[in-house]
Formats: C-alpha cells, structure tokens, sequence
C-alpha cells in the first residue's frame, strides 16, 4: 500500500526517477542536498517530476506547493513532502 | 506601397514626443518618486521597493559607484538575472554617465571574458543572490562579496585601472545608456551601443501603444539584459508608473500562480515561454487558464508560429499579440496593436515614429507586395557598434538606415517577415549565430571543420551542428557535446551534431550549408545528443 510506504522506498523511488530521466542514469550526480529546481531539473522538469509524483503515489500537488522553497528545494525535501501529502491521507 | 512610416502622428507630433522624454534612462523614476512616492516599482520573490525606495536605491547606488572607482565614461558591466540588484545598478551607472554593459549570466566563461576585454569594463558586479551563474562567474573572476540592503548579494570585480573613460557626447540623450553585446555573422560579438533617446523612445512609445498606466503590473521575464527585457519591460514599465514583477528565469507554474495571485495585466514573452505554457497545460491536464486582470499577452524574440498562437489563444481566452525587432533598433521595428488584433502570425504595424523601406535584390525599392530586404531609420537605430567602425558602417547607410538583413513584404500596412537573409538561428527566444557555434568546434583539435544550420521544430529553431573530424580520429558526439557545454551558453549548444566524413564545399572551400542538410535528413536519431 502506498499509505504504508517507508522513507527509504519513498526516497529510492523519487531518486530512480531524477537519475534515470534527468541525470542519464549517473546516481552519483544526485546529492541528498542538490539543488532540484533550477539545478538538476528545469521548469519542465519539474512539471514532469509533479505529474509522476502525482501518479505513482497517488496524490494532488498544486502549483502553488510545487513554488514553495521548501517542499522542492531538493531530493529531501521533496521526499519530506511526499510524505506529509500521504500521511494527511491515511 | 514598399516605403512606409509606422505613425497615426505627424512627424511634428512624433518631434515633440522625443522633445518632452526624459535625458536619461535613470530619470523615469523621479516624477513617480515625487507624485506617487508609494507606488509599488519593482517587486521580487525577496521583498518589494516603492517609486520612492527605488529613486533612494539608485541615488545610493550612485555614490557606491563612484566609491568603487566608477567614472563617467566608464563601462560598468553587470552580469546577472532580473533583480533589483540588476536594475538599480544599471539606473545608477547610466544616472552617472557610466555606459552599463548588460550581460545575461547564463553565458559561458568564454563569452563573459570576451565581452570584459572588449568594453574593458572598469568594474564588473555579479547580482548572485538570485544566479548560481553570476556566482560562478564571480568566483572565477575573483570577486569580493557585498551585502547591500534590498541587493542582497553582490559580487564585485577587481578595479581595472588600465582602461581609460569614454568621451560623453554633449547632447544627453545621445549618451550611451546601455551596451549590449550580439555575436555577429563572424562569430565576434559586437557591442550594441543605445543611447538614452534610444531606450527612452522606445519605452514610451510601447506604453502608450499598450495604453500602460498605474494601475499596471507587468510580469518581467524576459532578460534585461536583452533588448526587449531593458527598453519594453523595464523602461516601459517605469516610464509609466506601473509595477514590475521582476522574474530571473521563466517557470510555468510559478509564472500562473503569480499571474493569478498578483493580478498581472500584462505578460511579454518569447515563443518559446508560450511553448512552455502549452506544454505545461498538456501535463497538468489543463484545458483553460483564466485570469480576468490579465489584458494583454504579446510574444516577440522568435518567429511565431501558427500552431503557437492558436493554442495559447485557446488557453488563455484571449489574442496573443505579435512583435519584431532586433537589438540594433532598441529593439522593436513593428508590432500588432491591441485595437487591431491579427488572426495570422504577421508582426503587425511599423512602430510610430519608425520608418521603413524594403529593397530588392537588384538594390531597388521593392514594388508594392513585393519582398525585400528590410532597412529601418528613426530615433530607436543604434549609435553603432562600440569599437567597430566598420561593422558600423556596413550596418548603417550615409542616409541612416539600419539593414536588418531579414526579408519582409507589407501586406495592407502589415509586416510579414518572409526569411532571414543572414542564417541566424533563434532557439528558445535566443540568438545563436552559426559562425560562434562553429568557432568553438573548429577549435577542437580532433575537429578538421564544422556547419551549423538551424532546424524548424514545433514553435523554435535547434542547433543542428555538422563536424569533420580528424581521419583516423576517436572523436565522439559525447565529447564534442561536453566540449560544447564547457564553451557555449547552453541555448548555444546543439541539440543534435552529426559527425561526417566529407562536406560539399564550394570552390572556394565554403560549406554548402544546404546541400548539407537535405544530405542528412532526417537525421540518424542514433547520433542524437
């Protein structure tokens, strides 16, 4: 159950995703601190990482989440996001 | 009718327009500051400046300049995004008869360090509070660090005392307000110098074409270090009291949620950031975007095409206007009015106060709806290129008029731009010259020569470069990409290179560009960056 996802199967998920479409598959590229907007992903990038995040588990993200710092700064905070979003379904 | 003039006005009327401008760019803001000294003038993720903190900035600014060395004359270049920081130190350089030279940060070391050289900048400063690249830029160029209020942080260059100031013109509005470096056709960039009446001619006349008051919010996106970004954007904003929400780069989900929450009246972008819009609409599964404020939509920067305007004038419910111009006529030449609205993709009417004429291939004036090459004279036409006298005089004839070597045919007043008779290719709202791209690959030691041309792709142009290598060479498209990456500005950086073997050349050894291209299409997606 998605409801039930641990951090770390969270995390390895959004991690697969950036490396394999933004990266060219090279996991090293992607530090836990790396700038995600603007840095590994540009703005339709980060369209594109919305809707997957937004069909793989399961959840709504508006744009105005998505323009707040915070929640996709980079791989952690968008992993912390994810869980508050699944969380604040269960 | 192959001659025409781009005014409702008289020319008396248009004579005392530029008669009642402001002397210098930096004098926009007074009369705001002193009527409406509250006025919302510039506005950022960071914090927001009134008419009357923004006229306070730039006065600050001014002495700091000068404590850091900065004489009239001087060329100050400013590498940065839109910010405050962006526009209040090129206000207070022009404000001290300094000549700001307005680089975009994305550039690479290359084209920064050339463009240093060439002006022989007395000081660069990096606006890095909101670029990774200024900051980069700065570390490389052994910059100093400074907080200042509302800048955040600035990055200062070394003072280069060698260079020495240039001689002001006696008549103020002719002083060099802006330099703005474009690559030529050669692949050496060449510093577009605009005077005060230049930019300020050009700002006033597109407010009032756009009927820009107070009550005004524009959505600034579009560089300022670019034309369009500086004269239309910024100056047009200012020059007319209004807000300005000043963007460092364009995010389609930021760019809605402002649009709705900041009430924009008015969004001036390229093709390419319309492009963006559609795409993101088709991702997020949005079929309408309403925003009742919003009251004029304008793409300029690139052909647009069809396919573009309609979708967005779906999306949005609303025109999608259309302009042209080039850097050299600050920028605009013609552009459709909001009281007559185009279904076509033509750029609409000459700009008031601009003339234009087309010239055939035989050097005379083309007959009515016939195609020539387009020759713009009036007060936005360059002062010339800086330090190039002869690239000057090749672009602008002993009558005035600028060739923009694009062709065009006038169809019931209307401009129709028809092709391009230098091979500049425009990706992304960018100019990319081939000769630059092909500089840099030529210089590769495994690279015997190199061809870029431009391919049409939905709403843009790509850079498609076609290398010889060496015989016997081990050169990969891998490398020559990464080689790419590390000299080129990104929008400069071919989307596909093909290695070939042999190339058409002409007898004079030239690359027949076209046969080249009909040789290998469509292309092996195998050597696809």
């Amino acid at each position: 159950m998605i409801q039930t996802m641990q951090t770390t199967e969270i995390e390895h998920e959004i991690r697969s995703y950036l490396v394999d479409n933004f990266l060219f598959g090279r996991a090293e590229a992607l530090r836990d601190d790396a700038s995600l907007l603007g840095g590994v992903i540009d703005s339709m990038g980060a369209i594109e990482l919305v809707t997957f995040l937004q069909s793989r588990f399961a959840i709504t993200v508006e744009d105005e989440e998505v323009v707040v710092p915070e929640n996709f700064a980079s791989v952690k905070n968008v992993v912390a996001f994810v869980e508050r979003k699944l969380s604040s379904k269960a | 009718m192959p001659v025409a003039r781009g005014s409702q006005m008289t020319n008396e009327q248009e004579s005392e327009r530029c008669v009642n401008l402001p002397g210098r760019i930096s004098d926009v803001v007074k009369p705001w500051a002193e009527h409406s000294p509250d006025q919302l003038a510039l506005v950022e993720d960071t914090g927001a400046w009134t008419y009357r903190q923004l006229a306070s900035a730039i006065f600050n600014t001014q002495t700091w300049l000068r404590t850091l060395g900065v004489r009239s004359g001087d060329r100050v270049m400013i590498v940065g995004e839109n910010c405050r920081a962006f526009v209040t130190i090129l206000l207070a350089s022009a404000a001290l008869d300094a000549w700001p030279v307005l680089v975009n940060a994305r550039l690479s070391p290359r084209e920064i360090d050339e463009t240093r050289n060439h002006c022989g900048a007395r000081r660069v400063l990096y606006t890095i509070s909101v670029s990774p690249h200024a900051t980069d830029h700065a570390k490389r160029h052994n910059a100093t660090v400074e907080e200042r209020d509302g800048f955040g942080s600035v990055g200062i260059g070394p003072l280069n005392e060698s260079v020495q100031p240039e001689v002001l013109e006696a008549n103020i509005p002719d002083r060099v307000a802006a330099l703005i470096y474009t690559s030529g056709t050669t692949g050496v960039p060449k510093g577009v110098m605009l005077s005060h009446g230049n930019l300020l001619f050009m700002a006033d006349g597109s407010a009032k074409i756009r009927s820009v008051t107070p009550v005004d919010r524009f959505y600034g996106v579009l560089p300022m270090s670019h034309a369009v970004g500086l004269s239309v954007v910024l100056l047009g904003s200012l020059i007319a009291g209004a807000s300005l929400y000043l963007t460092p780069r364009f995010d389609p989900m930021t760019a809605r949620v402002t649009l709705e929450k900041e009430r924009i009246t008015l969004l001036l972008g390229t093709p390419a950031v319309f492009n963006q819009l559609l795409q993101y609409a088709k991702l997020r599964k949005i079929s309408s975007l309403r925003f009742p404020a919003l009251r004029i939509i304008s793409s300029s920067g690139a052909p647009l095409d069809p396919a573009t305007k309609s979708g967005i004038e779906n999306l949005f419910g609303m025109v999608l206007h259309n302009g042209y111009g080039v850097t050299e006529c600050s920028p605009t030449i013609a552009l459709t009015r909001p009281e007559a609205p185009r279904t076509d993709t033509s750029i609409g009417a000459v700009f008031p106060g601009v003339e234009i004429k087309l010239v055939g291939s035989d050097g005379q004036t083309a007959s009515a709806g016939g195609v020539g090459e387009l020759l713009v004279r009036g007060p936005n036409i360059m002062r010339g290129y800086y330090r190039a006298p002869e690239e000057t005089a090749a672009a602008i004839d002993a009558e005035g008029w600028f060739n923009t070597r694009d062709l065009a045919r006038l169809e019931d007043g209307n401009l129709i731009i028809v092709g391009r008779t230098k091979d500049l290719i425009v990706h992304r709202g960018f100019n990319v010259y081939p000769a630059e791209v092909e500089a840099v690959l030529n210089a590769h030691p495994a690279v015997v020569r190199s061809a870029v041309v431009g391919r049409s792709v939905a709403g843009d142009e790509e850079v498609v470069a076609f290398v010889q290598p060496l015989p016997d060479s081990l050169l990969t498209v891998a490398e020559l990409a990464e080689y790419a990456q590390l000299h080129l500005a990104s929008y400069k950086r071919p989307s596909q290179i093909l290695l070939v073997a042999a190339m058409p050349l002409t007898p004079t050894g030239k690359v027949v560009k076209a046969e080249l291209a009909r040789m290998f299409e469509p292309a092996p997606a195998a050597l696809t960056t």
